[in-house]
C-alpha cells in the first residue's frame, strides 16, 4: 500500500541492532542469532520470514523483551528495552497475537474478559474506567474483527472456530490502540478460509492507526506478499536478505529466499 | 458459520456489565446448582450436606433430649419413640448426641478445608513461581514433608495444645494441604507455562494478578475435587483422632466421640457403632459426590450452561 | 479395487457430523477431499479407519476392496489398519512414539502385521527410509532430534511400510513451512503412483490439492457439495462453498511476475 520510501522517512518505532544469542552451557552451547538487525518504522508492516530452526522466533522473544540478547540492543521508541522505563513502554504500548489462539486465550475466559484485560490492566495505573465503558470498548474492537459483540462478548473460546479465536485474540492485542503489533505465526495454525478474514482483520486496524509499526513473523509467503511492506529473510540465524516486499519476492537475490520463492509458488 | 444467536439482545455491552456484576454472579450460582442438582449423584450430595448444615444448626438450640439426661436404668437400649436410636453406655440418647456431634464435624471439616487450601495456593504459588530456587525448593519441601503421617504430626500437636479441635484442623489441614500442591502442580504447571500467562506477562500483569486470574481459576477443578476428598478424610480422621485421645475432647459431642466410646461394646450392643458408623459413611461419600458434581458444574468447560446458551452454541 | 464410501452417515451423541457422504477412490488414484475445518474430514478419515469416538453413530456403508467395513468388529478392523490402510497424520510431531526410534517406529506395522525375522525387518525398514528421504544415520534417532520435515517423512515410511493399497493422508502438510510443504507433497504423490496405490489427501488448502490430485470432494458441514476435477473446480468453482476456498487459495498464494514460477496459473478474477 504505503509506498516503502514514504515508510523509510517514518520515524523508527522499533529497532534490535547486532543481536547475539545462544543456547546452553559448555560443549552443548550453540548460537541461534549471529548478529540480526531489523527495524520497524512507524505505520510500516515489517515481515520476518524462514523456516523452523531459522532463530525467527528467539529473535521475536528477544524483540518482545521475553528473552534478553547476550549481546545487542533493542530499542524500543529510542528506549532500549533492557531499562524498566523502556521495557514498560514497550509492554504498554504493543500488543501481541500468537499462533495458536485456543493457546493464547486462557480456555475459562470470555471473549470479554480476554479483550478487556489490557484495558483493565492499564487502568490500575491511570483511572478507574466503569464497565459499560470497559464493555463499550471491548464491543468496538470486536466490531472491528467483524465479530458481532452480542454474540462474542460472552463466549469462551471452546465455543469458537479457529479464525473467530485468532480474531478475538487480535482484538485483545489491539483494542488498547498499540503503536507496535507483532503477529507470530498468527494464521498457519488457521484454515486457509478463515485466513482471509485475519488478514482483513489486519487490514482494518492498519487503516484504524496508520501509523500503527507491525512486525509479522511468517512462513507462508502468500500471507507475507499480501500485507508486508517490508520483508526480512532470516536463515541459520542470520538476516540473508532484507528489502521491500516486492523486490525481495519478484527477484530474490539470496539462493535461500530463492528456494522459499520457488517452493511457495506450489 | 454461526447459528443465528437466538437470545440476540441488542444492548450487548450494558447486558455484559450487568452479567460480571453480583447480579450476574448470583445467576451463575444459580446455575452451578441447578446442574449438580439435574444428576442424581449431584442431589444426593446437595440434600445430604443441606441435611448436614441444618441439623448443625437446629441442635444448637434444640435436640430431642437433653445432651446431659442419662437414665441408669435404660442403658443400652433399643430404638424407641423415646430414644429414636437407642442409648449408649450412660443412657445418653444416641440422635441427640450425633446431632450435636454433626455441629463439631461440620466446623472442623469447613476450617480443615480452609487451613489445607491456604497452604495448598501457597505452595502452588511457590512451585509456579518464576524464582528457580523458590519452584524447585517447594517441590523439595512438600516431598519431604508428606512423608510425616497425619496421626504423628497429631500426636505432637497434643503435647502443647491437649486434645482440642485445633489438634485435628491443623494436623489434617497441614497434610492434606501438601497433598493437594502436589496433585495440582501439574495442572498448575501446565497453566504456568502457557501462553496466555505468557501473553498476559507481555501485557504488563504482575506475578500475583496471573496467579490469581489465571493459574488459580485452571487449577480450581482439581482442587475441588482434591478438597472433597479431603473433607470426607476429615471427618474420618476426626474419629480415628478422638479415638487415639487427641481429638475432640470428651464431654464435646462428634461423631467421633459417639463411635468411640461405643466401639468396645461392639459385640453386645453393636447398634450403637452402626449408627455413628453409617452417619459418618453417607457423609463421606456425599462429599466425595459433592465434590464430582460441582467441578463438573461450575467450569464453564465442562458445564455449556454456564457458557450462556444452554449449550446450544456450536462453531 | 478401491475404496467406496455410499450414504455414510455419523453422528456424536445426538449432534449429525456427516450427512451421507459418497466419496470414492479407485486403485492408482489420487483424490482430494477439502473443506474447511470443522466439516468433518477428519471423521471421514476416522470412519474409515474404525476410529471414531466411543460416543459415535455410524451407518451407510464403506466398502474396502469390495469389504464392508461398517459394522466390523475391532479385532478385524485392527488387522486392517496399517496393513490395508496406512494413515499419514497432520502432526508428526504428536503422531509419532516419543520413545521409539525412528528405526522401531517405521518397523511398527511390520511387527504387527508380519511374520519377518528381525534381519528381513531391519532391511525393510532401511530400504523404504532411502525411499523417503530419510539418512541412514538416523535409523537410531528419537523423534525430537528429527526437524518437522524429517518427521513427516518418519510418518509416511510408517503409513507405506507394509503396502497398504489405500493411503490416507490427513492435513499431512498444515504443521510443516511452505519449502517443507511441496517436497513432503511430491514424495507423497510419486510413492504412491509408484506403488499403484489409492491416495486420499484431506486438507483445507486447495493450492496443496492442485499440486497432489486430479479429483476432489469439496466437503462442507458434513455433506459433499461440490466434486470433480481438482483442475476445473479450482479454474471454475460452482458452490459457494467450494468458491470461497478457492478464493483464499488464489489470494494466499504468492503471485511473483519476475523469475522462477510459472505455475500460478490461479492468478484471475473470479
Amino acid at each position: 500500500m504505503s509506498g516503502t520510501d514514504a515508510v523509510a522517512d517514518a520515524p523508527t518505532l522499533l529497532e534490535g541492532v547486532d543481536i547475539h544469542k545462544s543456547f546452553g552451557r559448555g560443549r552443548r552451547r550453540h548460537e541461534v542469532l549471529h548478529g540480526c538487525s531489523i527495524r520497524v518504522h512507524e505505520g510500516e508492516c515489517v515481515a520476518v520470514i524462514g523456516g523452523s530452526g531459522s532463530g525467527k522466533s528467539t529473535l521475536t522473544r528477544i524483540l518482545l523483551g521475553l528473552e534478553t540478547p547476550d549481546s545487542g540492543v533493542v530499542r524500543f521508541d529510542g528506549e532500549p528495552i533492557g531499562s524498566p522505563e523502556g521495557l514498560r513502554r514497550l509492554r504498554h504500548t504493543s500488543g501481541v497475537v500468537y499462533q495458536n489462539p485456543f493457546a493464547s486465550l486462557d480456555p475459562r475466559w470470555t471473549a470479554y474478559r480476554s479483550v478487556g484485560e489490557p484495558l483493565r490492566l492499564r487502568r490500575a495505573r491511570h483511572q478507574r474506567m466503569d464497565t459499560d465503558e470497559l464493555a463499550a470498548r471491548v464491543s468496538d474492537a470486536l466490531r472491528l474483527m467483524a465479530l458481532d459483540p452480542s454474540d462474542f462478548l460472552d463466549r469462551y473460546p471452546i465455543d469458537m472456530s479457529g479464525g473467530q479465536a485468532q480474531r478475538v485474540a487480535i482484538a485483545r492485542a489491539i483494542v488498547t490502540g498499540p503503536r507496535l503489533l507483532l503477529a507470530d505465526e498468527a494464521m498457519s495454525a488457521i484454515d486457509v478460509a478463515a485466513r482471509l478474514q485475519i488478514l482483513d482483520a489486519f487490514a482494518a486496524v492498519r487503516a484504524r492507526d496508520p501509523r500503527m509499526g507491525m512486525l509479522l513473523v511468517s512462513h507462508d509467503l502468500g500471507v507475507v506478499q499480501s500485507i508486508a511492506d517490508t520483508i526480512v529473510v532470516l536463515h541459520d540465524g542470520v538476516v540473508v536478505e532484507q528489502g521491500s516486499a516486492a523486490a525481495v519476492l519478484d527477484d530474490p537475490q539470496a539462493p535461500y529466499t530463492r528456494g522459499l520463492v520457488a517452493a511457495a509458488t506450489l | 458459520m454461526n447459528r443465528p444467536d437466538r437470545r440476540r439482545v441488542p444492548e450487548a455491552p450494558a447486558r455484559i456489565a450487568a452479567e460480571h456484576g453480583p447480579r450476574g454472579r448470583l445467576r451463575r450460582a444459580g446455575v452451578v446448582v441447578a446442574s449438580m442438582w439435574a444428576h442424581g449423584a449431584g442431589r444426593f450430595a446437595l440434600v445430604t450436606l443441606g441435611l448436614w448444615i441444618l441439623v448443625s444448626l437446629v441442635s444448637l438450640f434444640w435436640t430431642p433430649r437433653s445432651l446431659w439426661e442419662t437414665n441408669g436404668y435404660a442403658v443400652w437400649a433399643k430404638p424407641s419413640a423415646d430414644h429414636w436410636l437407642g442409648t449408649d453406655g450412660v443412657g445418653a440418647d444416641v440422635f441427640s448426641w450425633l446431632m450435636a456431634g454433626s455441629r463439631t464435624d461440620l466446623v472442623i471439616v469447613a476450617l480443615t478445608v480452609l487451613v489445607a487450601l491456604a497452604i495448598g495456593l501457597l505452595l502452588v504459588a511457590a512451585m509456579t513461581s518464576r524464582a528457580a530456587a523458590l519452584a524447585h525448593g517447594s517441590v523439595v519441601l512438600i516431598d519431604a514433608l508428606i512423608s510425616i503421617p497425619t496421626v504423628l504430626i497429631a500426636l505432637m500437636l497434643a503435647v502443647p495444645l491437649g486434645a482440642s479441635v485445633a489438634v485435628i484442623v491443623l494436623a489434617c489441614g497441614f497434610g492434606y494441604g501438601l497433598n493437594l500442591a502436589r496433585v495440582a502442580r501439574p495442572s498448575a504447571m501446565l497453566a504456568a507455562r502457557s501462553m496466555y500467562v505468557e501473553s498476559a506477562r507481555a501485557d504488563g500483569a504482575s506475578a500475583m494478578r496471573v496467579f490469581a486470574t489465571h493459574i488459580v481459576p485452571n487449577v480450581m477443578p482439581t482442587l475441588v475435587v482434591q478438597c472433597s476428598l479431603s473433607a470426607g478424610t476429615a471427618v474420618l480422621a476426626e474419629a480415628g483422632l478422638t479415638y487415639l485421645g487427641v481429638g475432640v475432647p470428651s464431654g464435646v459431642p462428634s461423631w467421633g466421640h459417639s463411635l468411640s466410646t461405643s466401639v468396645r461394646f461392639i459385640n453386645i450392643y453393636p447398634l450403637t457403632v452402626l449408627w455413628p458408623g453409617l452417619l459418618v459413611t453417607v457423609v463421606v461419600v456425599a462429599l466425595n459426590l459433592f465434590g464430582d458434581a460441582l467441578r463438573e458444574a461450575a467450569d464453564p468447560l465442562t458445564n455449556p450452561r454456564l457458557r450462556g446458551d444452554d449449550g446450544h452454541r456450536r462453531r | 479395487m478401491g475404496i467406496v464410501v455410499d450414504d455414510l452417515q455419523v453422528a456424536i451423541g445426538s449432534r449429525p457430523i456427516l450427512h451421507g457422504v459418497h466419496l470414492e477412490v479407485r486403485d492408482g488414484q489420487r483424490v482430494g477431499l477439502v473443506g474447511p475445518s470443522g466439516s468433518g474430514k477428519s471423521m471421514i478419515s476416522r470412519a474409515i479407519m474404525g476410529l471414531l469416538p466411543p460416543t459415535a453413530g455410524c451407518t451407510g456403508s464403506i466398502e474396502l476392496n469390495g469389504r464392508q467395513l461398517v459394522g466390523l468388529p475391532d479385532a478385524e478392523m485392527a488387522a486392517l489398519r496399517g496393513a490395508a490402510v496406512g494413515m499419514v497424520f497432520q502432526n508428526p510431531g504428536t503422531a509419532l512414539n516419543p520413545l521409539l526410534t525412528v528405526g522401531r517406529q517405521i518397523a511398527l506395522p511390520l511387527e504387527l502385521h508380519y511374520e519377518l525375522t528381525a534381519d528381513e525387518r531391519e532391511g525393510r525398514v532401511r530400504a523404504m527410509m532411502r525411499k523417503v528421504g530419510l539418512p541412514d544415520e538416523l535409523y537410531g534417532r528419537r523423534p525430537h532430534e528429527l526437524s518437522g520435515g524429517q518427521q513427516q517423512r518418519v510418518g509416511i515410511a510408517t503409513a507405506l511400510i507394509t503396502s497398504p493399497r489405500l493411503i490416507i493422508a490427513d492435513e499431512p502438510t498444515t504443521a510443516l513451512d511452505s519449502m517443507t510443504q511441496r517436497q513432503i507433497v511430491d514424495l507423497l504423490v510419486s510413492l504412491v503412483d509408484e506403488a499403484g496405490a489409492a491416495l486420499l489427501f484431506i486438507t483445507h488448502d486447495f493450492s496443496v490439492l492442485a499440486r497432489a490430485t486430479r479429483y476432489c470432494y469439496v466437503l462442507d458441514a458434513g455433506r459433499i457439495v461440490e466434486r470433480g476435477r481438482t483442475e476445473a473446480l479450482l479454474e471454475a468453482p460452482h458452490t459457494p462453498q467450494a468458491r470461497t476456498l478457492v478464493e483464499a487459495a488464489r489470494r494466499l498464494t504468492l503471485h511473483v511476475d519476475g523469475t522462477g514460477a510459472q505455475e500460478t496459473e490461479t492468478e484471475e478474477g473470479r
